[in-house]
């Protein structure tokens, strides 16, 4: 499997006048896949057997969770442009964990256990999923944002629940959803959504399908992205409402190649009753993108749309409500 | 520093530096130079030719010295305005001495910036050795694979802040520093001022929760007067400190009621703690509480309520319905 870390490590390198990033898709070798129990989180706040809120916080754009993974507990990403639960390599080097001893946990007797001391907090039916996760080293996220890093959550960890991104609350909820996407705690949330968009899946990118100035665009839903990212062989007259800030141009992965990149401002992209004017973004050829993950996406969104939002994604009915912003 | 100075190889430029010396000039100082400093409620970008050697050019393999450069303008990209290199002019203050000052409110973010000086809009200058507040760029290409940014951390020394942090004794140490996740554990940022019967150096931080030790002629140890500690990775222990903010708590109305109080997370729901008063035309309480999110409810003669004025609320576990206020 081809990693989308690009963007990632994009984001988290500046930008790319400082070389680290590069629209290139940087291919990460996997260096192991495994299969793990899915990720407990130790700070999160348990409303029910099927809802969990966790608390995250930044670094730089990017959304940081305590939760646990083969019995080791510490900072996740929140990536939904990763297709998978992403381990770093540095902390999980092969064959050093047991899985086995993770896959006891997920027997009743434990569970129960887990129960009675409460507030130990994974969704139950969480529990008997295990997940697919690739083995990555991570170093670069490491270095870059001087944190102890475990590992990135992936869209394979959120895929069969709701998903709250919650910014003025600083906190996600996941929530169980039953077969037809619908919500199974009705305690979940207390406020309705105030606004509702379809959206709709390209590979496990959600995209959201808006217009600038008449002109339809597809943007994928990214978390992990600390910077929005514009196809430059978009229609003509978006790139009119596209301010640039800067241009420069950057050597590619050989050191030779060069390759133009423009800072700018996207002004006026709306999709339904959401508005977005102004949002940070880089413009770029996106159809190496396009062809490594098998998408037609004319870019994509990350931070610079959720950072002002709250924002709950259902994949399943693949559908994004937002609820209100209240100004204290 | 003195290395510096003599590493420097153009005659001309030596002479000029010794003049400076003799002036008396911050170079004098025995603190690292880190390129920016805090004044009053302003960071001030300085940028200084004597400490660095070399510059990195767009496009081009080789660095060039910054002896052979004719500077004619400064600017400051970093992070905070999208890497662009000529939006954010300095001042010339002196001869090989640039100046910016921003108001700290445009660096809204607890973890580090990264920044460049650029010179004549090309060349960006490399850091040299003997600074300190550097971090590695992330090497995907080749041409920045040995460059450094600067580093910008949010939390300042201040000394009129309230923030401070003490340690007593030590009268024969050289040098004491405080590190801490507020200036990501940067090991010489801040040094802390001699006084009687310790050290000490005052932050200007925002609420929220905190790690920290000292590094005392090197050696690193936790607040041996703060008995709240958290293990490190290192598997020895950080020192804890949690800032708190005003909070105050309003209820309109009621003016029949014959008690108020206010019970919440904060006070481990007890529901007896907090007698709120009559103010005008409402019930008020105020209280210190800690950065982030936390549940409430008012209690009217013995009848819990949630604020009628705050449409955020939350279930909780039990199916109760809770207020929630962020505190930032």
């Amino acid at each position: 499997m081809l990693s989308r870390l690009f963007l990632l490590s994009m984001a988290l390198a500046a930008l790319p006048v400082l070389g680290s990033a590069s629209p290139f898709p940087v291919s990460y070798p996997v260096l192991e896949q495994r299969q793990v129990a899915p990720p407990q989180f130790p700070n999160a706040e348990r409303l029910s057997t099927t809802t969990i809120r966790i608390p995250f916080k930044l670094a730089g754009h990017l959304i940081l969770v305590q939760a646990e993974v083969e019995g080791q507990s510490g900072n996740f990403i929140l990536d939904t442009g990763s297709s998978k639960l992403i381990l770093n390599a540095r902390h999980y080097s092969g064959g050093q964990s047991a899985p086995n001893t993770v896959g006891m946990s997920m027997t009743g007797a434990i569970k129960d256990l887990r129960e009675a001391t409460v507030r130990d907090f994974t969704i139950d039916s969480l529990q008997y999923d295990r997940l697919y996760a690739d083995v990555i080293d991570l170093n670069h996220i490491e270095r870059k944002k001087n944190i102890r890093l475990l590992g990135l959550l992936g869209y394979n960890v959120v895929e069969n629940y709701e998903l709250m991104i919650d910014f003025q609350l600083k906190q996600l909820t996941l929530t169980a959803l039953d077969d037809e996407g619908n919500r199974i705690d009705t305690l979940a949330f207390y406020e309705k959504p105030t606004d509702s968009l379809r959206v709709t899946m390209d590979k496990h990118f959600l995209v959201i399908k808006g217009e600038v100035d008449g002109k339809a665009l597809r943007l994928g839903l990214d978390s992990g992205a600390e910077l929005n990212l514009l196809h430059n062989r978009v229609n003509r007259a978006i790139l009119d409402h596209f301010k640039i800030s800067r241009r420069t141009h950057l050597a590619g992965m050989s050191g030779q190649q060069e390759l133009e990149v423009i800072a700018g401002k996207l002004y006026r992209f709306r999709s339904g009753e959401q508005r977005c004017s102004g949002m940070r973004t880089l413009l770029t050829n996106m159809h190496t993108f396009n062809r490594t993950y098998r998408t037609r996406l004319d870019g994509l969104i990350g931070y610079e749309f959720l950072c002002v939002r709250r924002t709950l994604i259902n994949y399943k009915k693949q559908k994004l409500y937002f609820f209100k912003w209240y100004q204290p | 520093m003195v290395s510096t100075l003599i590493g420097m190889k153009t005659p001309h430029l030596y002479i000029l530096l010794c003049l400076w010396s003799a002036l008396q000039i911050p170079l004098q100082s025995q603190e690292p130079y880190h390129a920016y400093f805090f004044e009053g409620d302003e960071v001030v970008f300085e940028f200084d030719i004597r400490y660095f050697e070399e510059a990195s050019r767009t496009g081009a393999f080789w660095k060039t010295d910054f002896e052979d450069i004719d500077v004619e303008s400064v600017a400051i990209a970093g992070d905070f305005n999208n890497w662009s290199a000529d939006e954010w002019r300095m001042k010339k203050v002196g001869e090989g001495r640039y100046q910016l000052r921003k108001q700290i409110e445009d660096f809204e973010d607890a973890f580090r910036w990264e920044f460049k000086f650029v010179v004549n809009g090309k060349f960006w200058a490399e850091p040299s050795e003997t600074i300190r507040n550097k971090g590695k760029t992330t090497p995907t290409g080749s041409f920045w694979q040995e460059t450094y940014n600067m580093e910008l951390y949010t939390a300042r020394p201040d000394t009129t802040a309230d923030d401070c942090f003490f340690l007593p004794g030590y009268p024969d140490a050289e040098k004491v520093v405080l590190s801490g996740n507020f200036n990501a554990w940067d090991e010489s940022a801040f040094t802390m001022q001699k006084v009687d019967g310790g050290w000490e150096t005052c932050l200007s931080l925002d609420a929220g929760r905190y790690e920290y030790k000292f590094i005392v002629d090197g050696e690193w140890m936790h607040d041996p007067s703060n008995p709240q500690t958290v293990k490190n990775q290192y598997a020895t222990l950080n020192s804890v400190y949690e800032i708190k903010r005003e909070t105050q708590f309003r209820l309109a109305g009621f003016e029949d009621a014959e008690e108020v109080r206010l019970t919440g997370s904060f006070t481990d729901w007890e529901d007896r703690a907090l007698r709120m008063h009559r103010e005008g035309k409402a019930w008020v309480v105020s209280l210190p509480l800690t950065g982030g999110k936390h549940l409430y409810k008012f209690i009217v003669d013995g009848n819990w309520i949630t604020d009628p004025a705050n449409p955020i609320k939350e279930y909780d576990w039990k199916g109760n319905l809770n207020s929630v206020k962020m505190v930032e």
